[in-house]
This record gives structure tokens, sequence and C-alpha cells, in this order.
């Protein structure tokens, strides 16, 4: 089934979602992309993206324990399914053939 | 602890969808908290940018229908069916509307055209008039010798020209036509700022040249170019055509009597006009261009010295020796006078307005009120407060839209049968237009009233209780709802309150111009300029030629009488002198300053003043015999009778001469129906036939007047081919026009504050039947409880007067701060007066009480057996 292809942020998420394991929220992953790509993503924006993949089945979401500090919320943690894992394969795949042999240098930092 | 921002937070909540309102809350809280430990403040500026930034993707949440085309598309479906499901509402809230909204765009095109719309000069701020004011006149033209001392000693001013007026015949070529020429010094142009359109302006001392105006060239010389050169006759004399006026300028600026003059034919005064430092009369209307480094305030500062200076010098001057020079920017000296008159008109309109939108508020209120059981459940199977909001406040701005629609049409049929009962006094009507400023002003003025009407209920509608809507049956409805509803009503009834207090006031003043003991009567009077050529050189001449013009007028069957004067009453300009008794110049007491009115035999009697005592003129009298008004009397011979004494009068610039008073007649209003009646001197006319420069007539005849004009002018050229009469006016028109502003202001306001107490009560009438069915249930259990139903009547009248009360209590302050506002066109009555508030707050209480009474009567028709059934 072709589903459509992700966005720039949802890629981001989706990546952070991988790296964060079970310790993956809003916050934190907020905080990744942050720290990683110098991106400021607003937490309403970040949410949209998270649901669109949560729809797509690419991440599940689990709901954790009220938290004081949250004034007693609970967090809601996200999980990479094995389709996420795909789908974020695919995107790679297909910047990686629109930039071959363009001389841009994968390993630039 | 720190407490993130309440206001960012309350957005958001709104803003959420209902399944992540809890972690996204507790993501930005847990990270506020973090960063507050850093620093407070910036931390909850964060807060508010992410609730600022995350708005939109919240608001176009996936699986919410949020903000998209499909959404909104059926929202508006939703509200189209608003008008299918609820007509009656629909039609009730877009008439209220477009009744609010037309009347504010019609008042506001008129305000728009005559006071904000700049004068067709070039940069009309820095151009202003020059007006003598004095103890006695408020408004002067001035006299040469003042003129010359502004025009050479102020450095303040760029340049200053002068002008005056007159009318001519146009003669030769077509028929003989009537124009208004302006008399203009050389400068005259450059200091309005106007070019020439075709061929050119004048050169100093070209005295045989014209300019016409653009008006002119188009009606009489078919605009054609070739009338540049072309030699025209003024009166009997030739002129050369050098110039024509553009189309988008108007040099014509206000003339004496505070209207716009209509000049057609523009030439020059004579140099010797305005040489020399005469001031025994005063003639010129004076402008001057301000320099561009000059506010308004430097350059009176440095007038008024100049004119401090030239008081000690001056001992005798036309309208009294301590004479101050106002200066009156152009535009301001136009509409003065009528632009505070349309502003309180503008915002009586925009009280209408106001209770219009608090009307329809209500009215939505009390909708949301029925609805709040499908609100609840919609909100509890999931809908979001935000989606039903957004469909709240579609479904009110479709029919703000329409309203508004409505209220522009209405202005489009308005503002013409506005423009037709405005007094022609009226200055700059012909700018008043629906344009685009118009509609500008109508969308803001609907959206303006959509915030108060669908905003606030739209808020209040969904902040809906679920377990009371949905589970017990509300007894009273939400109180805070209530609440709002009820001080509406009372902001209403508060405003309608000073709307008709004000009228009051202005109908008061209207009655009491009305009343005004003008000295004659304006009835059954015409008076018209007439301009003729070749009156004789000689006293005699002139005299018989004056004499010829009577009697041809006095045969004109059911002609009374008819006279000859300098100065028509209410018709504007002013003719001063001295005067003291005899025994006031053997006591050295100083003369005093009066009108000085010359007339024809016939004269007093055509307009039908009263003679106290005494006689009127006979042909015979010279200069030596004057009538007095009574007031003039009193100052002469306080409480004695004035006829056959001697009397000293002096015409400014003259010697003073002895003169025996004749006859006393009553005080007679010359500058003013509001003005107060001046003192005044009456002289034969005919003794000084050939020094006049105005030539009026009056004559009477019993009954409607207006259909001998015709007879009359027929009359004047018998005596003269070329003769022609100007400026017809009757007595009755005179008056009209002096206190048509006041009679406008009064009319629109009484229909102002007509719609404002229809508005209130209607609303009253929606809250107290809404309040009624709401507590249909509690009356029920009432009435089978053995209650009587006239108690419960009661009791809801009851409730319905305190609020009636609560309004008429601060719309009596409201009426009473209105009152100082509009004090300045009030006449004869006192802005607080006790009778007008007292008359109109009873009115208001009637009608609020029947407004009240009338839902309340549904009480009885509550059937407990049914009502209860319901549950």
């Amino acid at each position: 089934m072709m589903t459509a292809p992700l966005s720039d942020l949802e890629v981001l998420a989706l990546a952070a979602v991988m790296r964060l394991g079970p310790d993956a929220y809003g916050v934190s992953i907020k905080e990744e992309i942050g720290s990683r790509t110098g991106r400021s993503v607003s937490i309403g924006s970040l949410y949209k993206a998270l649901k669109r993949l949560e729809t797509r089945g690419y991440v599940t979401p689990s709901i954790g324990e009220p938290i004081a500090e949250r004034g007693g919320r609970a967090r809601k943690h996200f999980l990479v399914e094995p389709e996420g894992r795909e789908a974020l394969e695919a995107s790679l795949q297909a910047l990686r053939s629109m930039v071959d042999g363009l001389g841009l240098d994968w390993k630039a930092s | 602890m720190t407490r993130p921002p309440r206001l960012a937070r309350r957005l958001l909540e709104l803003l959420l969808p209902s399944d992540e309102r809890e972690y996204v809350l507790g993501d930005l809280d847990e990270e506020f908290h973090t960063r507050a430990r850093v620093s407070p403040r910036r931390a909850a500026w964060w807060y508010r940018g992410e609730v600022v930034r995350s708005a939109w993707p919240l608001a176009t949440y996936p699986g919410r229908g949020g903000f998209t085309m499909v959404g909104f598309v059926q929202d508006l479906r939703g509200a189209l069916r608003v008008f299918r499901r609820a007509p009656g509402f629909a039609a009730v809230v877009v008439l209220t509307l477009g009744i609010g909204v037309g009347g504010a765009a019609s008042v506001y095109s008129v305000v728009r055209g005559v006071v904000l719309s700049p004068l067709p000069l070039g940069e009309p701020d820095r151009v202003v008039m020059l007006w003598g004011q004095s103890a006695q006149y408020p408004r002067a033209p001035l006299t040469v010798g003042d003129h010359n001392a502004l025009a050479t000693d102020v450095a303040a001013f760029e340049s200053v020209a002068a002008a005056w007026s007159n009318n001519a015949l146009i003669l030769g070529e077509a028929e003989a036509e009537q124009v208004s020429v302006g008399w203009v010094t050389p400068d005259y142009f450059d200091v309005v700022g106007v070019a020439a359109g075709i061929g050119r302006l004048f050169e100093p001392l070209e005295l045989n040249t014209v300019v016409i105006s653009h008006g002119l060239w188009v009606r009489r010389y078919g605009a054609s170019p070739d009338v540049i050169g072309r030699t025209i006759d003024l009166s009997g004399q030739p002129f050369e055509v050098i110039g024509v006026l553009p189309a988008d300028r108007d040099p014509n600026l206000t003339t004496f009597a505070g209207g716009q003059a209509t000049h057609q034919v523009w030439r020059l005064q004579p140099p010797d006009w305005t040489q020399g430092d005469d001031r025994s009369v005063g003639w010129l209307r004076s402008t001057a261009r301000l320099r561009d480094d000059v506010t308004l305030v430097q350059a009176q500062a440095e007038v008024d010295a100049l004119m401090t200076r030239v008081n000690e010098t001056v001992t005798d001057r036309d309208g009294g020796a301590d004479m101050w020079v106002r200066l009156i920017p152009v535009k301001n000296d136009l509409v003065g006078g009528v632009s505070r008159t349309l502003w309180i008109l503008l915002a009586a309109v925009v009280g209408v307005l106001l209770i219009a939108a608090s009307n329809v508020a209500n009215l939505v209120l009390a909708r949301g009120e029925a609805r709040s059981s499908e609100v609840a459940v919609r909100t509890a199977l999931g809908g979001s407060r935000l989606r039903l909001v957004r469909q709240l406040v579609v479904e009110s701005g479709v029919l703000a839209l329409v309203g508004g629609v409505l209220g522009v049409v209405l202005a489009w049929i308005a503002v013409p049968v506005l423009l037709s009962m405005a007094p022609a006094t009226l200055p700059r009507l012909d700018l008043v237009r629906l344009d685009w400023g118009v509609f500008a002003f109508a969308l803001l003025a609907t959206a303006g009233a959509s915030i108060v009407f669908a905003v606030v209920p739209a808020v209040r509608t969904t902040r809906t209780d679920l377990s009371r809507s949905l589970g017990e049956r509300g007894a009273t409805g939400a109180p805070s709802r209530q609440r709002l509803s009820q001080s509406l009503v009372v902001a209403e009834v508060a405003l309608s309150l000073a709307l008709v207090t004000s009228t009051g006031l202005l109908l008061r003043s209207v009655a009491s111009l009305n009343d005004v003991d003008l000295g004659f009567d304006k009835d059954g009077v015409v008076t018209f300029a007439l301009e003729a050529p070749g009156w004789g050189a000689t006293n005699d001449e002139a005299a018989a030629t004056m004499t010829a013009y009577l009697d041809r007028i006095r045969e004109v069957p059911g002609v009374e009488a008819a006279g000859f004067t300098n100065r028509v009453p209410l018709a504007g300009g002013l003719f001063t002198g001295d005067f003291r008794s005899e025994e006031m110049v053997a006591a050295d007491v100083e003369p005093s300053s009066a009108s000085f009115r010359y007339v024809s035999p016939d004269y007093l009697a055509a307009l039908g003043a009263r003679l106290v005592a005494g006689r009127h003129f006979r042909i015979d009298d010279g200069l030596d015999r004057v009538i007095l008004d009574e007031s003039a009397a009193r100052r002469a011979w306080p409480g004695e009778d004035a006829t056959g004494r001697q009397i000293e009068i002096r015409g400014i610039g003259t010697d003073p001469m002895m003169a025996e008073v004749i006859g006393v007649v009553a005080p007679m209003k010359h500058h003013g129906v509001a003005e107060p009646a001046s003192e005044t001197v009456f002289l034969p006319i005919l003794a000084a036939a050939n020094q006049q420069n105005f030539r009026y007539m009056a004559f009477r005849v019993a009954g409607d007047p207006a259909p001998y004009v015709e007879a009359i002018r027929e009359a004047t050229r018998r005596v003269s081919a070329d003769a022609v009469i100007a400026r017809v006016q009757t007595m009755r028109e005179l008056f009209d026009e002096d206190v048509a502003a006041t009679r406008f202001a009064s009319m629109l306001l009484m229909i102002f504050g007509g719609i404002a107490v229809v508005l209130a009560a209607v609303g009253l009438h929606g809250v107290m039947t809404f309040s009624v069915r709401r507590r249909a249930r509690e009356i029920g259990i009432r009435v089978v409880l053995g209650a009587d139903h006239g108690g419960i009547l009661l009791n809801s009248v009851r409730a319905g007067a305190v609020l009636v009360l609560a309004g008429i209590a601060i719309g009596t302050l409201l009426s009473l701060g209105l009152g100082r506002v509009i004090e300045s066109i009030l006449f004869g009555v006192e802005p607080g007066d006790a009778a007008t508030l007292g008359l109109s707050a009873t009115l208001m209480m009637v009608v609020g009480l029947v407004g009240a009474y009338l839902p309340a009567r549904l009480v009885l028709t509550v059937d407990p057996a049914v009502t209860l059934r319901e549950e």
C-alpha cells in the first residue's frame, strides 16, 4: 500500500523517537531535535506530526504514570513500529537517490 | 511556585483537541518548570511563544476538522440552516442590525462629505480666514485699515488677500444672467492656491479683465476654449475674459453670513479700494496663507500683539474700537458651525447601533440557552469547544454580514432622503456620497457590532455545565448568562433614555426658536435684492428711481406694502454707527454703538414691525428724522417717551448729526433668531438714496407670497429692462434657514431616539419572555402548590421593572452628561432641564413596563399539567 511520504518534521520526529527508545515523549523529542539540528519545534507542530505518524501506524503511544512536576499529568510515550522504521528508510532512500552524484558529502557536519 | 501565564494557558486549552490536552499541557508544564528555575519571566514568555506558535498546527490538527475549507462550508451551511429553522430570529437579527448599520453609515457619509473631506484648495491647511471679533460682533468683516495692518505687519503670513462680492448681470449674447462677482486683491488666487485651468489669472492693475468659474464656462460658453480673449458685457461694462478656473478647484470661501460664496465671475478690486487706513466700514473678507514654518497658534499670537498696538491708536471703527482678529482655518470656518451638530448626530446613531448590537447579543444568548442541551450533547460526544465556538461565530458572522449588507442598502436609500431634508445652509452637501470610505465604515460598524453580539455569547454559551444541562433541568439557568442579558438590557434602557432626553431638549429648543419674538412678522413677506444699472447720480434722481420701483410694485394686485432697505434681517451683514441722546451729549456720556438701517416709508410696515410709539417715515422725511427700536430708546431715555426728542447719530467716519425721534418700534432680530436683538437706529433711505451699496426690498401680501414673485419681477422690469431681482427669499425661508440646523438635528434625533426606544423595548421583551419560559416548570409547581397567578405575574413584572429602573438611573446620569455636550446647539432650555428629563424617564418607564408586562403575562398561560409532564 502506498502511503504519503514523510514530511521533514515527521522524519526528524521519527528518528528522535528511535534514538530515545522508551524515553521518547513530547519534551525529550523536542530537546533531541533541538540539540541535534538546532531547530526549535513548537509543541503544537510536534504533536501534529506525531499524531500523523500514529495514525499511519509508524509509532505506538503508551500512557505513563501521573507526575507531580507536570501538575499531576501523565506523559505520552512513543515507540517506533517496524513500519515506522521502513518508512524512515524509504524517505532516506528517496533523498539519497535525489542527491546521488551531486558531490554532496554525507559525512560533512 | 511559579505558574504558566493564565491567559496563554486558557487559550491553549481552548485550542487543544480533548484527547491530547493532558499530554500537551503536561509537556509544556514540565518544560516551563525547568525553564522557570533559571528565569520565571523568560519562562513565561517562552510559554506564550509556544502557544502562539502552536495555534495554527493545533487548529489544523488531523481528524478534528479544524479551519479547513470543508469545515467552513459545513459551518456556513449550518448557518444558512438557521435562516430556515428560525426565520423569525434571523429576520429580527438582520433587521435590527441593518437599521443600526444603515443609520450609522448614512450619518457618517454626511460627516465624511461635509466635515472630513478637504477643501479643494492648494494646501488648504495653511489658509486662514481673518475675521474681526468684538464684544458685540463675534464675526465681523475687516476694515481697510485693519486689513492693511495685517497684510504689512504680520511676519507669520506668506501673503494676505481680500475679497468682496456683489452681483452683476451678464448682458448681450444669450439672455441676461445674474451672477455673483468676487472682487479680489491681486494675491487672492496665490493665497488660496488655485491656478488657472485654461488661460491665465490676473496681473496687478488689470481692471478690465475677468476670470470665470468652470461651471459658468461650461454652462454659458459651452466649454469653448475660444472664450479666452472674448469681451463680455458685465452690467453695461466691457470685460475681457482672460482665464477659466479648473473644475477641481473652488476658491470660494465663507461669506459674512457663514455660507460659502458662489462667485462665478472674478475681477480685481481697484487698488485704491484697499489703500490707506480707513476704518469706517468693515467690508473685507480677508484671507491669509501662513508661512510653512509657522503654527496657527504662533500666527494668532503675532496678530493679537499687532491688534493690541493698533487698538491703542484707533478710536473709531465699524463694529467698535476694541476689535480683535481671529485666525480660523478655512475649513473650520466653513463647516465649524455644523460639524459639532453632525458629530453629535453620528454619536447618537452609533448609540443606536450599540443598542441594536446589544439586542442581537441578547437574542443570540437566549437562543444559545435554548440550544444549550445541543451544545452539551455535542461536548459530551467529544465535540471540541473550539469547533462549537467556531460554528457559533460563523453563524453570527453570516447574520452580521447579511445585516451589514442590508445596512448598506438602507444607507443607499436613506442618504438621498437625508440630503433632501438637510438644510440648504449645510455647506458642501455635494460632496456627500456613498463611497468606499462609507462602505469601510459600514464594515467596521458591522464588525464592531458583531464582536458585541457574536463572540461574547459564543464564549458564554459553550461554557455550559454538562451535568446541569443534561441532568436536572436548570430551574433558573446559568446565572452569569442571565446577568449578562440583564446588563445588556440595562445598558440599552440607559442609552435610549439619554437619546430620548437629548431629543426632548432639541425639540424644546425648536419650540423656543419658533416662539421667539422677532420684532416683525415672518409670514406673508418676501425679500429680495434689487440689482439694476443706473440708479442716478444725485440723491434726487436715485430717490426718484427708488420711488418708481416702489410705485410699480405697489400696483401689483395683492401687494399690501413694499419698501427698500440696506440690510434685510436674518440675511447677514452688519452696518453700525453711534448714538446718544441730547441729554447724554450735554452730560458728555460716551455714545453707544447700534445697528443702522436705512428704510423707505413703507418698509417697516411691510415687514410687520410693531410701532410702539410715534409714526413711520414719510416720503419727505430727511436725515434729521429717525426711528429707534425700543432697546435703543430705552438706552437713550430710560423709562421715558422717546418720540419728539433729539438724538445725536453718527455713521462711522462721518460727523455727528442731530435728529428727531419720530417713532419707536419693537426690537428686531437682525443677526439671528437665537441672537439678542441689537439696538437699532432707522434712517430714511430716500434721503440717502445714492449712498447705498446694497438695495434690498420687502413686500407684504395676504397669504402665501411665493406666487407673487413673477409679477414683482415683471413690475421691476417696467422700470428698467435689465433689472434683476436676486436672492429672493420669503421671511419664512430666512427664518427656516436660520433655525434649520437645530430642526434638522432634532428631527434626526427624534428618529434615532424612536428607534432606540423601540429596540430597548424589544430587548426587554425578549429577555422577559425568555426568563418566563425558562421558569415555566417552577411556575407550574408553584401553581400546583396553590400560588395564585396574580402574585407570580406581579413578581415577573417587578423583575422587569427593576431592570428598567436601573437603566433609567444610569441613563439619567448619562443624559446630564450628554446635555452638556449638546449645550451649544440648544436654545431656550437648560441642558439639565428637569421637565424634559422627567418626561423622558416617564416615557422610558412606561415603554419598559409594557415591554416587561406583555411577556410576564405568559405566566398566566402556564398549565402545570402540561409543563410538568414535559419533564
